[in-house]
């Protein structure tokens, strides 16, 4: 397996991960937080918000997992424009 | 709290969504990506190695232009025979996907377009043309059709040299044809017009019709209308390659220049050759089916299908 193979497929795994940490996040705003409804709508809506709503309730995984998925997800992005002229 | 058998269908509802979720982002991730600098530079590996592992020829790309969900477009693309040889080389080749190939177990392109594409036929292992010794993927091998529809040939160069016969060379080819890459490999030439290099004269030709395929004992039938000054005639050429029959002898190329025919001889002519290839496949997947090689069954299904329509346009020519 190749290099640009190898790296293409972590760039497309992560960026699914945070899909789908996304949307599950976002539900997980929604069924958490004891916001009245605009408000919560707002923190599903806005993740980094809704993340931290969902922190403080004490359900850390998901959160944790949303955020490193999409540090993962830079630092693939950042990793493979440096690697593009080599590859 | 629900009760058991309710938690237990939330759950299972659940983790449906969850992975149809996944499945989606997958493929967003893949559309998304695909024509990035890596995901170009992946392709071209993922070309290289998957043409070279499934056929015997080893597949080689200079650079990828985009890959699907646009059209597929590959750069400097050759293809080397076992032998060393280049078989075959273009500026371009590209294609647009057509997904509703996936329904037909097929990855189609459709329409398609090779750009000054250099083509070799030569005599490779027994005879056979090694153009297609080379790209077409072994029996044993595991793979996915790959199907190029509607291509449009732009300044492509055909050199043949097969036994039998002195070399010619097709030059400014243009034209339409159909490609088909499997462990059925045939190449359908139609209407295709350049010049072609014969001695004394470099005519130009026309309504080149043909194909070259595997599984045949004659892999190259090609017919044209050769424009030489006030004289018209057809020229026709036919590798016939007896091993592959499992007959004894050397392979050979006819090749036959005589007067132009009207067009009524010729679409006879054409009819009856689309009927000959139609009974070929159809014997072909009797085989098949004797043998119960369910991935060749359906190929060659799948090619009887083409063969029938092929054969239903050579009947209304003859009508018409």
């Amino acid at each position: 397996m190749s290099v640009p193979i190898l790296l293409f497929s972590a760039l497309v795994l992560a960026s699914t991960l945070v899909i789908v940490t996304s949307v599950v996040l976002f539900a997980a705003v929604l069924r958490t937080s004891d916001a009245r409804w605009p408000r919560r709508l707002a923190m599903a809506l806005l993740l980094p918000w809704g993340g931290l709503e969902v922190w403080r309730v004490g359900r850390r995984a998901l959160p944790a997992l949303w955020a490193s998925s999409i540090l993962a997800y830079v630092a693939l992005r950042v990793a493979t424009a440096a690697a593009a002229p080599f590859a | 709290m629900g009760t058991r058998p309710g938690r237990v269908a939330r759950g299972v509802a659940v983790g449906l969504g969850v992975a149809l979720l996944t499945v989606a982002a997958l493929l967003a991730g893949l559309a998304l990506h695909a024509n990035t600098a890596v995901g170009l530079a992946a392709a071209e590996h993922l070309v290289e190695w998957s043409g070279s592992e499934t056929s015997r020829g080893t597949v080689r790309v200079g650079r990828v232009r985009s890959v699907p969900p646009r059209q597929l477009s590959l750069l400097d693309y050759r293809i080397i025979a076992p032998d060393g040889e280049v078989v075959i080389a273009s500026d371009e080749i590209a294609g647009v996907p057509d997904w509703s190939g996936v329904l037909d177990g097929q990855v189609r392109f459709r329409p398609s377009r090779f750009v000054r594409a250099r083509i070799r036929l030569t005599p490779g292992p027994d005879g056979q043309v090694n153009l297609v010794h080379a790209s077409e993927v072994p029996d044993e091998r595991f793979t996915i059709p790959l199907v190029f529809e509607d291509i449009r040939l732009i300044d492509n160069t055909i050199h043949v040299s097969l036994p039998g016969k002195p070399a010619v060379t097709m030059r400014r080819v243009h034209g339409r044809a159909d490609l088909h890459i499997g462990h059925l490999w045939e190449w359908r030439l139609r209407d295709n017009r350049g010049e072609i290099d014969l001695p004394i004269v470099e005519p130009g030709f026309r309504r080149m019709n043909g194909r070259l395929k595997s599984d045949s004992a004659h892999p190259l039938v090609v017919r044209m209308e050769v424009d030489a000054g006030p004289i018209e005639t057809s020229l026709s050429l036919d590798y016939h390659v007896p091993a592959l029959a499992g007959e004894e002898g050397e392979p050979y190329l006819d090749l036959d220049l005589e007067e132009g025919e009207d067009e009524e001889e010729e679409a006879h002519e054409e009819l009856s050759e689309a009927r000959e290839e139609r009974e070929e496949v159809e014997r072909a997947l009797r085989e098949a089916e004797r043998a119960g090689d369910e991935e060749e069954t359906r190929e060659l299904r799948q090619a009887l299908e083409e063969h029938r329509r092929a054969e239903r346009r050579a009947r209304e020519q003859v009508r018409g």
